[in-house]
């Protein structure tokens, strides 16, 4: 810990002792810096460190979305609200650095959060950063939030900064979100393990409480990114012997990424193994994965990529393209299920008829690799001529499969343990089909008491919408029902609440962050608007 | 507190109230001492249970009915603890295999070789001149026991077939391999008759001195049918569903209207959309149901079963033909494949399209 603050004063003696450790825009490394201050680049340093932006005009992003941030930033600075910012987005497209050059415009700077401090201390900490020292407190590095425990810590921290009744330094916590390949073990579930976002990390509840916003960054657009890359072509000698079309070959390759930092890397890579003879170009293909989201919507809508060839086989080159980029087809399988219906015409049976049969179909084939494809084939193929005919635009949703495991999880936990006591000598069904129902009726009426159905009560009765959920009685039910089985039965030995040591495929930490619904926002240059 | 299911359970095989001949054969079964392994059938709610605690009084006397409960933990090869329960008397345990997943045949296995070590000790019945050498062991819901348990199943049954006596309980024989029917002694219990149900809802009114609005037999008789019926024939349904009845009101109504399962009424709203209004939009409507059905673990096929019978019901009779073609197919879907949604789905597609 290097960071100690005695009292208001003691903090601009600090800040001179570098004691805080004040972020570096986008470098990997870790160096000291005062505010404000213009360092200037040694020569062997990475071209990422070396031309990093000095001011907020030089950062490779889009000008509205830059006025956006700055917008925000100053209402948190003035106004107070939101209390927390969170700025999402891919990796490498300028949030922290714009956060950080903004925050520097706007204010004396910035403090940032060392994943080594612990959390809560370090916030406690800033909470002095007020009035005079005011500054903004950026959260780059996130604790291991892959540890429920620390999970846990951080969210309640998050917490206390929006309830605490005091004023406090504006916070910005930058996120990159990312997917990654569900893995054998967990590939039933969208956890933080998987799938990196703000969702994941924050938790459902926490996003809709007031004071926290988030603003949503999109991979740098290719001729926001093109600009500076040229004026590194422009400065650095190694271009000198390469010719103008080689390098444009390869920045076209380079800026389809829309990561500013790997397209800078790569290019200084690409310029010192092409000065020394050899050719690369074709080694720096960009990283083609895309999000679920966008695989969706790119079913629904095609893309306009392969034009030029006929129609089956421009059918048939999008959705290997889309095989290519997207890999977790188990969850791509349920999200079309979840949304196909949205995109054809109410009276269309035809298609309504193929694409559901299509998808029960494949479902059955899906474990082979052969039949891994025919869900999204059909469904593009449905889809084709079918698509709603006007222009309305849905927003997709998320899959409710994984609430629905969830819920059932619980549900036969509780039957399970119900199971053990000796008034529920049956099998599994007949306790959650009959029993499930009745015998909570006849409880109620004996003793006047208020229970649900065991395992918690239908929230959709037919053709009627959400009821208002009451307090669950579920739990006081499970303990009664034991009551009575030890009255009623003294043989019988008191069964231990096994609520701990069941075996639970999900966690609590993992329970909470399913995104309901996801509106699927489209980066700037979409291919099917 | 004690709920009639309970409260009314004959525990002896003299106080069973139907199925005359089968009782008659267990309790021949039992004055033997000995008996083979039997498998138990029928649909539920017709009292094999019941039945076979019946024959095990008769066997062991009353003290097979002192239960308790053990938690065994069983370490798999993988090193995941497994945890079930483990109801136990002196004289015989009871196991339901669902319980265990997919390590069923480890821990079988490893359970009957346990007690099969060691020869059970009787000192009780001594009196009486018999000796009961083995220990009854009760299978629940046999029909769920993988094709693997079951075939270590067979092996174990003759192996220890002097100190272990199994009984098998299940819903059908249909998932259960010829090897072990064939090393059994298959009773099958069917279903109780309506009037049998009736007669027993009778006998639960007189004891419980329950008040009607009208004192006439046959009118009571009524109600008990309409309740028999409503409950598919399955003792314990209609059981519950008369107590919950008698709990409304004071004095029992016979006009009164029966109480529904929540999800049967859930999924006769889902067949009035299929057959009123097709839409689109509709069946997203019913995959969102379907979901929450599928979240309280109604089983997708129990769910098939009832949305199909509730079409069939109040569709035109042209269309039967084809609502039973799709819904069988989409039956055998259900058990080949693993995520049900898609074949809940595809059948209230088809349905719609078929009834539009």
């Amino acid at each position: 810990m290097k960071r100690k603050i005695e009292s208001d004063n003691d903090i601009d003696d600090d800040i001179d002792d570098e004691s805080f450790d004040f972020g570096e825009c986008y470098a990997p490394s870790r160096t000291h810096k005062s505010i404000g201050k213009v360092s200037t680049p040694a020569p062997d340093q990475p071209w990422v460190e070396k031309y990093k932006p000095q001011s907020v005009n030089e950062i490779a992003i889009n000008p509205t979305k830059l006025k956006q941030l700055r917008d925000k930033m100053n209402g948190m600075l003035q106004q107070g609200s939101p209390r927390i910012l969170v700025v999402t987005g891919p990796s490498g497209c300028s949030k922290s650095t714009a956060v950080k050059l903004i925050s520097e415009e706007l204010s004396r700077g910035f403090v940032e959060y060392n994943e080594l401090e612990d959390f809560n201390e370090f916030l406690n900490d800033c909470k002095y950063l007020i009035d005079k020292n005011e500054r903004f407190v950026v959260v780059e590095n996130l604790p291991n939030v892959f540890y429920s425990e620390t999970l846990k810590r951080f969210r309640q921290a998050i917490e206390n900064w929006l309830y605490i009744d005091q004023n406090l330094p504006p916070l910005v916590i930058c996120i990159s979100e990312f997917e990654k390949k569900f893995n054998e073990n967990n590939h039933e579930f969208f956890n933080i393990e998987n799938n990196f976002n703000i969702n994941t990390i924050f938790g459902k509840n926490i996003l809709f409480y007031r004071g926290i916003e988030v603003l949503k960054f999109n991979s740098i657009a290719k001729r926001f990114l093109t600009k500076p890359l040229k004026q590194i072509v422009g400065r650095e000698k190694v271009f000198k012997n390469i010719r103008q079309n080689n390098i444009n070959k390869f920045m076209d390759i380079i800026v389809e990424a829309g990561d500013i930092r790997l397209s800078i890397n790569n290019l200084e890579m690409w310029s010192k193994f092409f000065s020394k003879g050899m050719d690369s170009t074709n080694d720096y293909k960009k990283d083609e994965a895309i999000d679920l989201f966008h695989a969706i919507g790119k079913i629904i809508y095609s893309s306009t990529d392969h034009r030029d060839l006929d129609k089956s086989e421009q059918l048939n080159n999008n959705i290997n393209d889309i095989l290519k980029k997207y890999e977790n087809l188990q969850l791509l399988n349920l999200s079309i299920l979840e949304n196909y219906s949205n995109f054809i015409n109410e009276t269309d049976f035809e298609t309504m008829e193929f694409i559901s049969n299509k998808l029960s179909e494949s479902e059955l084939i899906y474990k082979f690799d052969e039949g891994k494809d025919v869900m999204i084939r059909s469904t593009r193929v449905g889809l084709d001529e079918n698509l709603i005919s006007n222009k309305k635009f849905n927003s997709i949703t998320f899959t409710k499969n994984f609430n629905m495991l969830r819920e059932a999880n619980k549900v036969s936990r509780i039957i399970h343990q119900l199971k053990g006591s000796p008034n529920f000598q049956t099998s599994f069904n007949n306790i959650n089909l009959i029993d499930g129902f009745y015998v909570p009726i006849i409880i109620n009426k004996l003793q006047y008491k208020n229970y649900d159905r065991i395992g918690g009560k239908f929230k959709y009765l037919g053709d009627s919408l959400f009821e208002e959920e009451e307090p669950s009685q579920q739990l006081e039910f499970k303990i009664d029902i034991k009551d009575n089985a030890d009255d009623d039965d003294e043989l019988s030995d008191p069964l231990e609440d096994s609520d701990d040591d069941f075996d639970l495929t999900i966690n609590d930490n993992e329970r909470k962050p399913l995104p309901h619904e996801s509106d699927y926002e489209f980066s700037d240059d979409s291919e099917f608007m | 507190m004690s709920l009639w299911v309970d409260k009314y359970r004959p525990k002896t095989l003299n106080k069973l109230s139907f199925h005359e001949s089968i009782t008659k054969n267990l309790g021949a079964l039992a004055s033997t001492g000995d008996f083979p392994h039997l498998l138990v059938y029928g649909p539920s709610g017709s009292g094999k249970k019941t039945r076979v605690y019946a024959t095990l009084h008769e066997l062991f006397g009353s003290q097979v009915e002192k239960l308790k409960i053990d938690v065994k933990t069983f370490t798999t090869s993988s090193n995941r603890k497994l945890e079930f329960n483990v109801l136990s008397s002196p004289y015989h345990l009871e196991i339901t295999p669902s319980d265990m997943g997919n390590n069923d045949r480890v821990v079988i296995q490893d359970l009957l070789k346990d007690i099969a070590s060691t020869e059970q000790v009787d000192f009780t019945s001594q009196q009486k001149g018999i000796k009961h050498r083995f220990k009854v062991v009760i299978i629940n819901e046999a029909d769920s026991l993988t094709r693997d348990a079951q075939a270590a199943l067979r092996r174990t049954m003759e192996k220890y077939s002097s100190n272990i006596r199994l009984i098998m309980i299940s819903n059908t024989t249909s998932n259960i391999i010829p090897p072990i029917k064939s090393r059994t002694l298959l009773v099958r219990i069917p279903a109780p008759s309506v009037s049998e149900i009736s007669q027993i809802l009778n006998n639960v009114a007189t004891k419980e001195n329950l008040k009607f609005s009208v004192n006439e037999e046959s009118e009571k008789l009524k109600l008990f049918e309409k309740i028999a019926i409503n409950s598919s024939q399955n003792l314990r349904k209609a059981l519950l569903c008369f107590e919950t009845v008698s709990m409304q009101n004071e004095t029992i109504q016979l006009s009164t209207n029966l109480i529904d399962l929540d999800w049967e009424i859930i999924i006769k709203n889902i067949s009035r959309l299929i057959l009123t209004n097709q839409s689109v939009a509709n069946l997203s409507k019913i995959r969102v149901i379907f979901y929450e059905l599928l979240a309280h673990c109604i089983p997708a096929r129990i769910i098939l079963k009832t949305l199909l019978f509730d079409l069939l019901e109040s569709c035109e009779s042209n269309k039967i033909e084809d609502l039973v073609s799709i819904g069988s197919t989409f039956d055998n879907r259900l058990s080949l494949g693993s995520k049900s949604i898609f074949h809940l789905e595809g059948f209230a597609a088809k349905a719609m399209v078929a009834l539009s």
